[in-house]
């Protein structure tokens, strides 16, 4: 973990913590106050700050909410006016300074279990909270690698020379479809022979 | 009341797959605590070793393992039977390196204090503790198989199949996992082109398109093995 937020946000349960980021993202659009909206995002800050951590930390922590937000502030800038632009932007700051602080304070179980008790409620209309959870659990886990495997092919493809046209790319994303079938076919055996669909023979 | 036998029955089963044969009819009985599978590449070892906790449908015949049919109790053969891949990179399945060896026990739904005990002393004995909250991503080669073994061991299976263990790893985490193999009280099946790793074994099969063409003991397996791979061009 890069950074160490406050005790207090460890110590929180996993479903207050997302019902209060799912309330938030809920709020924020109905607030046009700037003055209270800049207070809303410089909480993740202050949250930080006073529980003693450095700037340089805090920095590691909001830097990527930092930088989408400026993104956001510049596209609004051009588009509407100052004062648009920074409610848009303080409202992502916002969102994702908190949303950084649920995610640093909480094992990925633990919030994907909470996430998987409130999806329960959508279960009468057909969706399966267990097998949400799981895809987004997989997401996390596999992103990485679907990564690594275009850099892969695509690390081949430059050690075989040539020059980059439309048709390589082409044949890169192919290849990388592909392979994600094959990696796909893999990890559903993977899940199966680890005892996932037996667990969901006995809900059903 | 009588314990069934502790084998592995295969009943005349087939395997075929859009129209070809992957495995010829087969009858056997594995009763040995050390079982081998050695042959060329599309033989049908990874095929035959998929049968054996259902993985794999056969096409015809029946399988039984110590007293319970597929698939009728695969749920049941799926906790006795563990199940190690090839690629570990496929095998794990969450995130970070505790929460993949608590995988098969939430499907258990056995009590958090339960997995979190379970967890802890197996990442202790395998040396994973200092990972336990990293992402699975940054493990070396040995070190994810090493997880992967981790996550079906948790599960306490008396039998472990292995689909070659080793193939992914080098000359210092593959005679770690062999000798950690072999400290291993479950039986084990494995499917190797290490022949090194079959030493000790009690029994090793020799498959070539789709059928068992020998059975014996290492040595005898290996040197029937060898003498076939020359005699091909």
């Amino acid at each position: 973990m890069l950074c160490r937020p406050p005790a207090f946000f460890f110590n929180l349960a996993p479903s207050i913590k997302l019902a209060a980021l799912f309330a938030l993202s809920f709020i924020l659009f109905f607030i046009d106050n700037i003055v209270i909206l800049a207070g809303l995002a410089a909480a993740p800050i202050i949250i930080y700050r006073l529980a003693g951590f450095s700037v340089g930390s805090l920095g590691r922590c909001l830097f990527p909410a930092a930088i989408l937000a400026l993104l956001l502030f510049l596209f609004q800038f051009f588009a509407t006016d100052f004062a648009a632009a920074g409610r848009a932007a303080l409202r992502l700051f916002a969102l994702l300074g908190f949303a950084a602080a649920v995610t640093a304070t909480t094992a990925n179980s633990a919030l994907l279990a909470a996430l998987e008790r409130a999806l329960r409620v959508l279960a009468p209309f057909g969706l399966k909270p267990r097998q949400t959870a799981l895809a987004l659990a997989l997401t996390l886990r596999f992103m990485p690698l679907t990564r690594q495997i275009w850099h892969d092919i695509r690390a081949a493809q430059q050690a075989r020379g040539g020059a980059q046209s439309l048709a390589r790319l082409g044949l890169l994303i192919s290849l990388w479809l592909s392979r994600l079938v094959t990696m796909q076919e893999d990890i559903a055996q993977a899940i199966e022979a680890r005892g996932f669909d037996d667990e969901e023979r006995e809900d059903s | 009341m009588p314990q069934p036998e502790k084998s592995i029955i295969f009943d005349k089963v087939e395997v075929v797959i859009d129209g070809q044969a992957v495995l010829r009819p087969l009858s056997l009985r594995l009763t040995e605590r050390r079982i081998g599978l050695i042959g060329a590449n599309g033989s049908g070892k990874s095929s035959f070793i998929r049968l054996i906790n259902g993985l794999l449908p056969p096409s015809a015949g029946h399988i039984s393992v110590d007293g319970l049919a597929l698939p009728r109790d695969k749920a049941a053969v799926r906790r006795k039977v563990g199940f190690v891949f090839q690629n570990p990179d496929m095998q794990i399945i969450q995130p970070t390196v505790a929460e993949d060896i608590a995988f098969g026990l939430h499907n258990l739904r056995r009590p958090k204090a339960e997995i979190a005990a379970r967890v802890g002393a197996i990442m202790a004995e395998y040396g994973l503790t200092p990972f336990a909250d990293s992402p699975a991503r940054i493990l070396s080669g040995g070190q994810k198989q090493l997880l992967a073994l981790c996550g079906v061991l948790i599960m306490q299976p008396e039998i472990i199949v292995l689909d070659e263990p080793t193939t992914q790893l080098d000359l210092r985490h593959k005679n770690r996992m062999a000798n950690l193999l072999r400290t291993l009280p479950q039986r084990l099946i494995i499917v190797t082109h290490d022949m090194a790793l079959l030493a000790g074994f009690d029994r090793v099969l020799v498959m070539d398109k789709g059928q068992i063409i020998y059975d014996g003991t290492p040595p005898q397996s290996i040197v029937f093995y060898e003498e076939l791979i020359k005699a091909r061009p």
